[in-house]
């Protein structure tokens, strides 16, 4: 290859590299945030879907985060400063959960933001792993959400979430037990005590009923 | 026919038990009644409606010592229902003691009648109602009477048949007791009670002692009180009963911890005790604080023939594929929702029947976050929703779509 040719491989290479970025970014912009996000944040929040997409993080979520700030009349920077917080958790739940549904890991970042350490969560899908095989933690994940909302003790939820998973217990059983809590809290019960309690009961092999009305009354009986 | 009338005020208070058990909710019940008149007792309308309460009942009677001990912990959860109860009286038809266990549709029942050799067990098994539309209730009993005196022992098999409609917040059920075969072989009599019986042999009516019931309850609310109203009617019966029965049960919450129970009408005789059809009005106040009225009619399951009116959000697939999210339960003028699903625009959801809202979209599986907002209220998690929320504050509904 002569110079003439190097030099204009050079010249066509330093103009094509920019181009192709600014392709790229073009391709990034997601066009359902295109007239919803002031052009400062959407150039920001493109940045860090950039950023994510790169980093093999899902950028669905992002996006919905964004959007959600935007119609909630959110001021911008704290949109951004969420999806960047959210981009950080993903990555960071992936890394605990490993090969996971986008569904497992925003399951798995909302409980980082309420407080499970990165090193439970992985805990949490070893014990899974261990003992229920492959099953994913989104349901599990969901439980320890809601019951933080509601006022359970974090270390109490978590606690509940990992005894009950050692427990082999199954989707619908953490499903009732959601409920069940609830019904316990709304009934006047310390949430902590409702979690534990129902945890106790329902960690028992073969314990946790279905949730059916009880029977009615009878003349007969 | 002698008629029985009973106006009965009865006060009393609920201490709850709850912080000492951590979360079941139960409490203890302790009330006074002052009986103007004797009858049979009459707690239909307040113990389906205080589903959270163990409780025990002593009662004063004006005419008579009475004590009734009786509890209940009815566990809408779960589906765990607890029921016993004893009553010791002067009085004969007080003579009664019973103790039913009932977890999930399954009752294990046993009572001692007032012939004090006679003891009864019952086993019920199969379906029970739970106030969904159309449901269709059988349910097959074996009992058994050993009779002390003889020691033979009567067996028996029965058929219980329902069927319950719901239409809004009216549910009726109807329902037939039929006990086909009770044999009991003493006095060389071979005879067939149609409902479960409290055998006496002193009891001369046993005679006649086939009869068909047939009774029918339509339970409706109305802004937070539970209305029920029973009809019911025996063919076949003994001379001395009463061919018809109606009554009507009222339960109002009056607000704070405090509940009026109320009933009134004519209830069905019991032959095997020797019990005519009574007339019975009762008024009751009770007192609890383990139970929130108001909204709390609504979180709280009653005796299995109003649904409970939670409001209710949820994903429906139908056979095409077509997906729709359903808001049930809810009164308003407008109902929006907004979420992961309709890219964090509010759209509007189309009303259909009286309290239910509906929107038909493509919803994909994974994990949505959603809110919705009534008649331009804030926007809320949908009811029944696991929570969750992050730093954009508020919490939102988190809704799990599976693939």
């Amino acid at each position: 290859m002569s110079a003439l040719a190097r030099s204009v491989r050079a010249v066509f290479a330093a103009a094509i590299i920019p181009l192709a970025s600014v392709s790229q970014l073009a391709v990034a912009q997601d066009a359902r945030l295109v007239g919803r996000l002031a052009p400062p944040t959407l150039a920001a929040i493109t940045g860090i879907l950039d950023s994510a997409r790169v980093a093999g993080v899902p950028t669905e979520p992002l996006v919905q985060r964004a959007l959600e700030g935007a119609s909630r009349n959110v001021p911008p920077e704290r949109i951004v400063a969420t999806v960047r917080a959210w981009s950080s958790r993903l990555k960071t739940a992936r890394t605990a959960l490993g090969p996971s549904s986008d569904a497992e890991l925003v399951a798995g970042a909302s409980a980082l933001y309420l407080g499970l350490a990165p090193a439970r969560l992985e805990r949490l899908r070893r014990t899974f792993q261990t003992v229920h095989g492959s099953r994913d933690l989104v349901l599990p994940l969901i439980v320890l959400a809601d019951m933080i909302e509601r006022g359970v003790p974090r270390d109490t939820a978590i606690s509940v979430i990992e005894t009950l998973g050692a427990a082999r217990v199954s989707d619908e059983s953490f499903q009732i037990l959601r409920q069940s809590v609830v019904q316990d809290i709304q009934a006047g019960a310390a949430p902590g005590a409702a979690a534990s309690t129902r945890a106790r009961l329902y960690a028992k092999p073969g314990a946790v009923p279905p949730i059916r009305q009880p029977p009615p009354e009878s003349s007969g009986v | 026919m002698k008629q029985l009338l009973r106006v009965k005020v009865r006060l009393g208070m609920t201490v709850v038990l709850a912080s000492a058990s951590g979360m079941r909710g139960l409490a203890a019940q302790a009330a006074f009644a002052t009986t103007v008149d004797v009858g049979a007792p009459s707690d239909a309308s307040t113990s389906g409606v205080l589903p959270r309460l163990l409780g025990g009942r002593a009662t004063l009677d004006s005419r008579a010592w009475a004590l009734a001990l009786s509890g209940q912990s009815l566990r809408a959860a779960d589906g765990v229902a607890t029921t016993f109860g004893s009553a010791s009286s002067t009085r004969r038809f007080l003579e009664n003691s019973s103790l039913r266990l009932s977890v999930g549709g399954d009752v294990l029942a046993a009572s001692r009648g007032n012939d004090p050799t006679a003891w009864r067990g019952a086993v019920r098994a199969g379906p029970t109602s739970s106030g969904r539309a159309g449901q269709f209730d059988a349910y097959a009993k074996l009992g058994r009477i050993i009779d002390g005196a003889d020691g033979r022992g009567l067996h028996g098999f029965g058929l219980q048949f329902g069927r319950t409609f719901s239409r809004g917040t009216i549910t009726m059920r109807a329902e037939q007791t039929s006990f086909a075969i009770f044999q009991a072989p003493v006095r060389d009599t071979t005879y067939y009670v149609l409902e479960f019986p409290f055998h006496s042999r002193r009891t001369p009516t046993l005679a006649r002692s086939h009869y068909v019931d047939a009774t029918t309850q339509i339970a409706w609310r109305v802004r937070g009180s539970e209305w029920a109203l029973d009809l019911g009617a025996r063919s076949g019966g003994i001379a001395t009963e009463g061919s018809r029965w109606a009554r009507i049960d009222a339960a109002l919450p009056l607000g704070g911890p405090v509940l009026l129970a109320l009933q009134l009408g004519t209830r069905p005789g019991i032959p095997e005790l020797g019990l005519p059809t009574m007339r019975a009005a009762a008024v009751a106040l009770r007192f609890a604080n383990a139970w929130r009225f108001g909204g709390g009619l609504d979180s709280v399951a009653t005796n299995g023939v109003v649904a409970p009116r939670v409001a209710r959000f949820a994903l429906v697939r139908s056979s095409d594929g077509a997906t729709s999210v359903v808001l049930r339960r809810v009164r308003a003028a407008v109902v929006e929702v907004m979420g992961d699903f309709t890219g964090w625009e509010a759209v509007r959801m189309e009303p259909h029947g009286r309290d239910e809202w509906r929107l038909a979209l493509r919803v994909a599986p994974g994990l949505h976050r959603v809110l919705l907002r009534v008649d331009g209220g804030d926007w809320r998690p949908p009811p029944d929703l696991p929570l969750t929320s992050d730093e954009l504050d508020d919490r939102v509904g988190l809704l799990l779509v599976p693939s």
